[in-house]
């Protein structure tokens, strides 16, 4: 656990940095050892810290999130672990090209996860459908189907552009149970 | 498991016809062309193109003229693989021409190295299956297929390309099916490997296969409207 | 007394973490065992050769490397080849040389890649977090070379576009030999284990005159034990100059298939040990027209691809676009043997099947 000490100001006592918390938050935890939340607040904190995401991967973009998955890059470290069911899952990262045929499908797996969920459209093509934007069969971007939180731009993203897309997301989930607007 | 090059002959026909002996001396004189000029292409380009290191989009080539596409060395002389093409052709269609007669044969053309024939569809079938079972040709591996669709001459033709493993060449054979609503008769049951081929075609230009087991849409759904390789498929949005 | 079984229909896919992408296998299962199985494709059909049709040929490459996204430099070679062949260009002798060291690579990745999965399909979990580093070196190694992880668009028609940066080939001789002996630990860990020879020993067995009949190729045609290989039967760029064997399996079951992938991986390294060590000094692009126009004709040209042979069909009018481009994709073709591999064995064996046929379907799909 790395203590921070904030030079600018020698007046502030040093203070822990905690995993998912504010800086005034962990300045608080450090001090006291106890938080004053709402219920919501320690919800969002632990559902951020886990987020299981579902295995959607239609296309290219799959081959980096297996890799992000893998032993390089290991998103385990953040909680995140793929589940293969989407009844076992929080989030769904839509990595690659929708279809017009797999578009009912992707709307029926999002369907099946239990809320609270979110959506991660990873890459150009689940964005806004990419180099396939001009095909006859290709979906304009997942948000025609399902509602996104997070896009990441790339094709395909790199496994740390993706690691920071999921990075937003917990800091979304964190900051809407406090009551603010995220967009 | 053995890592050893096997003859493809040995594993595959056990029993060579007498015929193809003397022919099979022409498939190794047909891979040599690409040795001569392979050994002898490293010297030519480093001695002219060592001054300038990175030649990115070169700019000499922007000015010869880009349709005039000619070979690097001026060699007169025609192209090997292209006389043992055409010989290839005259072999084959006379063969065609003495089992069915002429008007099985629409065309016959070499493109760029491949012998290429055009089958009336009536002759279609049988034609594939003479030219995988003859001994002398036994064109058995099917490659490759594809279909194009000619808006302007009005018909949808598709390609097939033949490997035979006795000669060591390929063939090109098509047939030709109207745009509107036609059809040709399906090779599927003699080439299993061309059944998805066959679909494709059907989903994707609109032609029917006479006989096939199992026409249906492959790629788009079933309650997909037009076909949308061919020219005249307006994309929706 | 006889148990009553009754017929069930049984869907799985498209999303399913076992069928390597969007493929859906309806199956009908009499107890536990399959009946009757049919793929459903087109879950990822992209529309690639429509928008050919509307695009330059060097704007075609970007898309080739989507099709078979585990090995996109070999798609860049079959197009760049195709066009090569169709107008008869030269291409200097370095960027052969690279063109076929990142190929080998490619083909590399693209097997450690088949290997994690296949063994991840059958319930072994370490083997996919060790190949996963191991590719990620080549991908560096292709990151260095060209700015991307995955989808290259390194080739050009006439030659590649960048040239190697300093160090490139030294660090590649490195990550050959280390791959060298990490095949060795592979086996160990895997080639000898119990478990994974009952599931796949015998398992989803085919001949060779059924593999000819299918228009398979590549792996899958070899392990029947019938050689062919295009880089040796129809030698294409520089193949002809490296010594290297081709791998024939014997049985054509799973076994002799996960066998040839990792042997491939060995001969791919051997070329590319050669090709490094022969590597000239030159220009990596050689003299081209700045708009590509393919002389009006039909062309077919084929690459031996990951997956088998990688074929490109062009029909031309002259002008800068083509008027049919059509890819003949490995993946696509082989797929179409499942079902008769499927019938008469047990469910618990098919994705051990589909495993080991390898597709990927990006390209089953286009």
């Amino acid at each position: 656990m790395e203590v921070t000490k904030n030079t600018a100001n020698p007046q502030e006592p040093a203070y822990v940095q905690f995993e998912g918390f504010s800086k005034e938050e962990s300045q608080e935890l450090s001090k006291a050892g106890v938080l004053i939340g709402t219920l919501e607040q320690v919800k969002a904190w632990a559902r951020s810290n886990s987020l299981w995401p579902l295995t959607f991967a239609t296309a290219c973009c799959g081959i980096e999130m297996m890799g992000t998955g893998a032993a390089h890059y290991d998103l385990d470290r953040f909680g995140i672990i793929f589940r293969a069911s989407p009844r076992q899952a929080d989030c769904i990262i839509i990595a690659g090209t929708i279809t017009k045929k797999m578009a009912p499908i992707l709307k029926r797996l999002y369907d099946q996860m239990p809320e609270p969920k979110w959506v991660v459209a990873m890459g150009s093509c689940a964005t806004a459908g990419g180099p396939y934007v001009r095909a006859y069969s290709v979906v304009k971007g997942a948000d025609q189907i399902i509602p996104v939180d997070v896009y990441i731009p790339g094709c395909p993203p790199s496994p740390p552009a993706l690691i920071y897309g999921l990075n937003k997301l917990q800091e979304k989930i964190r900051l809407e149970a406090k009551g603010k607007k995220v967009r | 498991m053995s890592e050893e090059n096997k003859a493809p002959e040995e594993t595959v026909k056990p029993e060579e016809p007498a015929k193809t002996e003397t022919q099979s001396e022409a498939p190794k004189a047909e891979a040599k062309p690409e040795a001569p000029k392979a050994d002898a292409a490293p010297e030519a380009p480093k001695a002219e193109a060592t001054p300038e290191a990175k030649p990115a989009a070169p700019k000499p080539a922007a000015a010869a003229k880009p349709a005039a596409e000619k070979a690097p060395e001026p060699e007169k002389e025609p192209d090997p693989r292209l006389i043992e093409a055409q010989q290839r052709l005259e072999t084959i269609k006379g063969k065609i021409a003495t089992k069915f007669g002429d008007a099985a044969i629409e065309e016959a053309d070499v493109k760029k190295i491949t012998p290429t024939l055009v089958i009336k569809p009536e002759y279609w079938v049988d034609t594939v299956e003479y030219v995988k079972t003859d001994p002398s040709l036994l064109f058995f591996y099917p490659e490759a297929m594809a279909g194009t669709d000619y808006k302007d001459k009005g018909y949808i033709e598709v390609f097939t390309l033949l490997h035979s493993f006795e000669l060591d060449y390929d063939i090109a054979l098509k047939v030709r099916g109207a745009r509107d609503n036609g059809s040709v008769p399906s090779i599927t049951p003699i080439f299993s490997g061309f059944n998805w081929e066959e679909r494709e075609i059907y989903d994707l230009l609109g032609l029917r296969f006479e006989g096939h087991p199992d026409l249906r849409r492959i790629m788009l759904e079933e309650e997909w409207q037009g076909h949308p390789l061919r020219k005249d498929y307006v994309v929706m949005d | 007394m006889a148990i009553r079984t009754e017929e069930l229909l049984m869907n799985i896919g498209p999303q399913h973490p076992s069928t390597h992408g969007v493929l859906r296998v309806v199956v009908k299962v009499d107890g536990e065992i399959i009946v009757d199985a049919e793929p459903v494709v087109g879950y990822l059909h992209r529309g690639t050769e429509k928008l050919a049709e509307d695009l330059q040929y060097t704007q075609i490459i970007p898309y080739t490397d989507r099709l078979d996204y585990l090995a996109s430099m070999i798609n860049n070679h079959a197009i760049v080849g195709a066009v090569e062949k169709a107008m008869d260009l030269e291409v200097p002798e370095r960027a052969e040389h690279l063109r076929v060291i990142v190929a080998e690579l490619q083909r590399i990745a693209s097997h450690l890649v088949f290997f994690g999965t296949y063994l991840l399909d059958l319930g072994a979990m370490s083997p996919f977090l060790y190949v996963f580093a191991e590719r990620e070196k080549i991908i560096d190694l292709f990151n260095r070379l060209c700015g991307a992880r995955l989808t290259f668009n390194y080739m050009r028609v006439g030659g590649v576009k960048w040239d190697t940066p300093e160090g490139w080939v030294e660090e590649a001789k490195q990550f050959v030999q280390h791959l060298k002996k990490q095949m060795d630990m592979y086996h160990e860990l895997v080639t000898g284990n119990e478990i994974f020879l009952n599931r796949v020993k015998g398992i989803g067995k085919f001949d060779t005159e059924t593999a000819i009949n299918f228009a398979m190729s590549g792996i899958n045609l070899r392990s029947t034990g019938f050689n062919w290989d295009l880089r040796k039967n129809k030698p294409y760029s520089i193949y002809d100059r490296f010594d290297f064997d081709v791998v024939v399996g014997e049985n054509g079951d799973c076994y002799d298939r996960y066998m040839c992938h990792l042997k491939e991986i060995e001969q791919s390294l051997r070329i590319v040990e050669q090709a490094l060590d022969q590597i000239p000094e030159g220009p990596v692009m050689g003299k081209v027209p700045k708009i590509l126009r393919v002389p009006a004709g039909e062309y077919y040209s084929a690459v031996e691809g990951a997956r088998g042979e990688l074929g490109v069909y062009i029909v031309s009018e002259g002008k800068d676009k083509p008027y049919r481009l059509k890819f003949r994709r490995p993946s696509f073709v082989n797929l179409q043997l499942l079902p008769k591999l499927l019938v008469g064995q047990s469910m618990s064996n098919l994705i051990a099947i589909l495993g080991a046929v390898d597709i990927v379907l990006g390209e089953v799909d286009a």
